[in-house]
């Protein structure tokens, strides 16, 4: 681990000794606050199980140089960006601007059958500032449970065993096509900023498998919003009409971002893509970009738990390019040039104050004025100043929401217990039919409260 | 947003047929859709969401559901009725810290991209029962056997068929049953309420709530419906709130309404009453002077109809009388009274007296009142003996109305215990001689106090006893006002099947009302201290579920003589009396000084003398007659 102190040292001696003594003393400021309140355990204990001794004794000193060395990367390249946070200019400057919030809610039903699937995707567009009527909308803009069962045709073309795939890919395609829809209006309805709640942009490639099966005609129609189009079995497959989706969403030209509430998984995808590009632009030796994201994959920090030392109130990452699909050997052979056409997410990290964790945010490449979409996020989040993630998306959150209750009803109903009997027996028609008797019986199990 | 309602309906549609195997004609699909069932439900009741200024707080509303039939496995959809009870309401996208923030920022909400219009109405319904097919007065109204469904819509069903829900099969027979009309749901006034005249008759009413709540007035409202229907009627009138239905008996030719003011008469039967009224009225006595007294009791003859206070002055002389022959060491004395000492007589005889001057002070308290130029137009007549001439009291289409004000409340209570008495044993033992009655008794806590009060010795509360659990055989009916539901004797109170509770705010009231009446919710409960004038929740035998009513004010029956006492008006008009003023006037005048003080002192010890001998520390304390 001495190699991270080497890097500290080196850079001290390159000059700034005295705002970097300083900004390392904020990073361990914030080390500590955050271990108070239990948040590197799980690195730590990470470290424990891997590591020496000694190691493990200087966890918060190693920490701290780790992150100190991130920041003056950051820092030395220009990649560090700061927003004002102030509310009362910020909000009277957008008066008059409309802004959507979008939001997939998932019918959380337990059970090992392809039938209970039900997406429906809220949004919520407000205009700050207006006093009419027209503030507020809130809107189902798609629901996909009613083509799941209806005689017009099934959402899926097939049954497929993986239903969390299923839902999965229905959910995913679904919210960008909602999007897609709102990004799409013109004129009076034009819409000023667009924000997913999620990534933007999903890896596909678990979803190219051989058998997963292609959605219907009317499903697609349904998500690319265009009654006429007809595609080939290949065409309305995920892999491709998931890209459909997003390439129409990218051309309507309206900033739309993904906002992904929590980080999962270990491994600092952005900030390994940082390295590489300074790397790649040969500012950084490959030498200590390996040492410095060892050090960092050593000590089981991700992007979210890394920056969030790194980065102080009201700052972000510059946005940088970051493909999201994985590495290429993973992907399914017939899909790959397919795959290969998927735009990168322009993403970033921004923690909207010192007591929240910073998120990412997505946007397409050449989105117009990134730098104000997050000041939005910003301000939006600051409304949530201990959950620090956009009010909007808290909102259409709870408006998309399949009530937990009506997940219940459904179980509680006695033509599941059938369907479930059908899909124990594995014979393909008894589980179609069961599928129809509940399309038949069970519909109005969807039917939220319309208030 | 509802675009998914056409679908709903023709869903639900499909799954009637399909149960019930013939066509959905219910009209329940005309009804209005006012929200949707959530959360959990059971046969009890339910919550929903409710729309935006749909509904509130009191209202009828329905659901369906698919209930089971005993038959193997079948089922029928069943119409649920229900009130709505409470009304959450809260903007669940709204989230509380970024209240905080915006106050803290001094930012409007307008300004930001939080929403304040998605308020979330959360009803909370008490299911009142259910009825199968289309007529919500068809059959009898049974309870839910199988809960509601979450996600079933809620229905706002139409004046006339909550109408015909609350009257029950009653429109359909002819005649149809009596009906009291008392007002209408508070929530919605062209849905009248009213009171099954037979249950109030046999099973009894209690009107609670407190002061100024509207008992009064809804009393008025009941006895009007009753006269209508030529019911005889006896009211107990302490205050005088009754007397404005003679002033207006015009309104009523068909009946007669008579204004009786008391007379306390002694006859055999009711012997007993009244020793025990001189009893608790005079002094307590010694065994020696209970001895005596018992003594002249029964050495002293009463004829039937005599007057109290002249009974009592019989017993006065002969007590003289004995006393006067012992000084003279007369041998005609009873050999009882051998060991009586003339000073055991003499506190017998003062403590008589003593008696003798408060009912005559209450005589005539009450005569005054009565002559007062405001009653000028009426005509008050002794009340007839209820033990001989009942029929003078209760008869078709009579309303007699006892004007009690003047006396205390022992008196009251002896009077309404005579009366009441003595009417109940025509009806009891079946004489013919008088109809079946109702008896309101307002100021009920007087007449039926509860142990704690410690005045279980009450004439009128055995009496009343008597009559509330057997009237139901007899057609002696009661109506029981009271604004302090606390100091009621529970016994007495748990027999009434009926209750009509206006606004209550005492705690101990509240929950000792919820503890005499069954079926009352804890939200019911909670919104009687919300209740404006006139309003609160009729439950009981009377009607078909609980329900919250708008008594309905007759502004004619108010009385010119009675009213409202405004005394700033009075106290600055008031003159004193000039005569008075110029009597006071001479003395200061002539009298000097001196003189002055010596009469002053004279006076005071003389007057000091006479109220020690009038104030004898009654068991009662001294009579205070009640206006
Ligand atoms: N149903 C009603 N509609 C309108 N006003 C009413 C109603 N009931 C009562 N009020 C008003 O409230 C006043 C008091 O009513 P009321 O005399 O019936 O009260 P109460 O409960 O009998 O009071 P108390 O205990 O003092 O006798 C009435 O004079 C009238 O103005
Ligand atoms: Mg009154």
């Amino acid at each position: 681990m001495h190699s991270i102190g080497c890097l500290l040292r080196s850079q001290k001696d390159s000059g700034g000794i005295r705002k970097d003594v300083a900004k390392s003393g904020d990073i361990r400021e914030r080390i500590e606050a955050r271990i108070s309140q239990g948040e590197f355990l799980a690195s730590m204990l990470f470290v424990a199980g891997k590591q020496s001794e000694e190691v493990q004794d200087s966890f918060v000193a190693n920490l701290s140089k780790i992150a100190t060395s991130v920041r003056e990367l950051l820092e030395n390249n220009n990649l560090l960006e700061k927003l004002p946070y102030r509310p009362a200019s910020y909000w009277p400057s957008v008066k008059g601007k409309t802004f959507a919030f979008i939001d997939g809610g998932v019918a959380n039903i337990d059970l090992p059958s392809a039938a209970p699937i039900g997406i429906r995707v809220g949004s919520y567009i407000v205009r700050p500032g207006d006093e009419s009527e027209r503030r507020e909308r809130f809107n189902i803009e798609l629901q996909l449970v009613d083509d799941l069962y209806s005689a017009s045709g099934f959402l899926y073309d097939d049954d497929f065993l993986d239903i969390a795939k299923l839902r999965d890919a229905a959910r995913m395609v679904s919210e960008v096509a909602a999007a897609y829809r709102l990004a799409a209006l013109s004129g009076d309805e034009q819409l000023d900023a667009v924000v997913l709640h999620g990534p933007l942009i999903n890896p596909v490639a678990p979803y190219g498998l051989e058998d997963f099966p292609a959605f219907s005609v009317s499903a697609c129609r349904k998500l690319l919003n265009d009654e006429t189009w007809n595609g080939e079995e290949r065409e309305r497959q995920f892999v491709s009409i998931y890209l459909e989706v997003l390439e129409r969403l990218r051309s309507t030209g309206t900033p739309v971002v993904g906002a992904v509430e929590r980080s999962i998984g270990r491994d600092p995808v952005f900030t390994r893509r940082i390295l590489d590009r300074l790397q790649k632009s040969k500012v950084l030796k490959e030498k200590d970009a390996k040492k410095l994201e060892d050090a960092i994959i050593a000590y089981g920090l991700n992007d979210a738990s890394l920056l969030d030392v790194v980065l102080a109130e009201d700052e972000y990452v510059t946005p940088i390019p970051v493909m999201r699909q994985g590495p290429e050997n993973k992907w399914p052979e017939e899909w790959k040039r397919k795959i290969r056409e998927y735009p990168d997410a322009l993403t970033t990290y921004i923690k909207p104050s010192a007591l929240v964790m910073p998120f990412r945010v997505e946007a397409f490449e050449g989105i117009s004025d990134f730098a104000s979409v997050l000041e939005l996020i910003l301000h939006t989040s600051r409304l949530l100043p201990s959950y620090g993630f956009p009010v909007g998306l808290d909102i259409v959150d709870k408006f998309a929401k399949v009530p937990s209750w009506m997940s219940r009803s459904v179980k509680g109903q006695h033509q599941v217990v059938l369907l479930k009997k059908a899909l124990e027996s594995g014979d393909p028609r008894t589980v179609a039919f069961a599928k129809r008797v509940l399309a038949a019986r069970g519909r109005d199990w969807l039917f939220r409260p319309s208030v | 947003m509802d675009v998914r309602a056409p679908k709903l309906k023709s869903a639900a549609k499909k799954k009637s047929e399909k149960t019930t195997g013939r066509p959905a004609e219910d009209q329940s699909h005309e009804w209005p859709r006012i929200g949707t069932v959530v959360g959990e439900t059971s046969t009890g009741r339910y919550t929903f969401i409710l729309k935006n200024l749909q509904g509130k707080l009191g209202d009828i509303v329905a659901t369906r559901v698919e209930v089971p039939i005993a038959t193997g496995g079948k089922k029928e959809v069943a119409t649920v009725w229900g009130r709505i009870t409470s009304i959450d309401r809260f903007n669940p996208f709204f989230p509380a810290e970024a209240a905080q923030e915006l106050a803290n920022e001094n930012i409007k909400l307008l300004d930001t991209v939080l929403s304040g219009s998605r308020d979330h109405l959360e009803a909370e319904v008490l299911i009142l029962g259910t009825t199968f097919g289309d007529d919500p007065g068809a059959a009898q109204l049974s309870p839910l056997t199988y809960p509601v469904k979450p996600s079933a819509e809620v229905l706002y069903p139409p004046a006339d068929d909550v109408r015909r829900l609350l009257t029950g099969e009653d429109d359909k027979k002819t005649p149809p049953p009596p009906k009291l009309s008392i007002g209408s749901l508070i929530a919605r006034s062209d849905v009248p309420v009213s009171l099954s005249a037979r249950d109030i008759v046999s099973r009894h009413l209690a009107i609670l709530a407190m002061t100024g709540g509207g008992k009064t007035v809804a009393a008025r409202r009941i006895i009007r419906e009753l006269i209508e229907l030529a019911y005889p009627l006896v009211i107990f009138d302490p205050h005088g709130d009754y007397l404005g239905f003679f002033e207006k008996r015009a309104l009523f030719p068909k009946s007669r309404v008579r204004v009786l003011f008391p007379s306390i008469r002694v006859r055999q039967d009711n012997l007993g009453v009244i020793s025990d009224l001189i009893d608790k009225m005079g002094k307590k006595l010694t065994d020696a002077q209970q001895q005596f007294y018992y003594y002249l009791l029964s050495n002293t003859s009463a004829t039937d109809g005599q007057k109290a206070v002249e009974y009592i002055q019989r017993l006065i002389d002969h007590a003289d009388n004995i006393a006067a022959k012992k000084r003279k060491k007369d041998d005609h004395i009873a050999d009882e009274l051998a060991d009586t000492r003339s000073g055991t007589m003499n506190a017998v005889k003062r403590s008589l007296e003593f008696v003798r001057d408060n009912l005559r002070q209450m005589e005539s308290n009450n005569a005054r009142l009565r002559s007062q130029s405001r009653f000028k137009e009426y005509t008050f007549e002794e009340m007839p003996d209820p033990s001989d001439a009942p029929d003078e009291i209760v008869a078709p289409g009579t309303v007699s109305i006892f004007y009690l004000a003047g006396y205390d409340h022992l008196n009251q209570s002896a009077i309404v215990s005579i009366v009441l008495e003595a009417l109940f044993a025509h009806r009891s033992t079946l004489s013919g001689v008088i109809p079946p009655f109702q008896a309101v008794i307002e100021e009920a806590h007087n007449f039926i106090p509860s142990r704690q009060e410690g005045t279980d010795e009450t004439p009128s509360l055995p009496t009343i006893r008597k009559v509330i659990t057997e009237g139901r055989k007899f057609g002696t009916g009661l109506v029981l006002i009271s604004q302090r539901p606390s100091r009621l004797d529970e016994t007495t109170l748990a027999q009434c099947n009926s209750f009509l509770v206006l606004r209550l705010v005492n705690p101990r009231d509240k929950s000792f009302v919820r503890s005499v009446m069954e079926n009352l919710s804890e939200s019911d409960a909670n919104i009687l201290q919300a209740f404006g004038r006139g309003q609160g929740i009729v439950s009981g035998q009377a009607v078909r579920f609980p329900l919250l009513v708008q008594v309905k004010f007759d502004a004619d029956l108010v009385s010119e003589a009675i009213g409202d006492e405004d005394f700033i008006t009075e106290a600055r008009a008031w003159k004193p009396d000039p005569q008075r003023k110029a009597n006071a006037e001479i003395f200061k005048r002539n009298m000097n000084k001196d003189t002055q003080k010596a009469r002053s002192d004279e006076n005071e010890r003389t007057t000091n003398d006479r109220r020690n001998a009038r104030k004898r520390p009654s068991r009662r304390g001294g009579i205070k007659p009640d206006f």
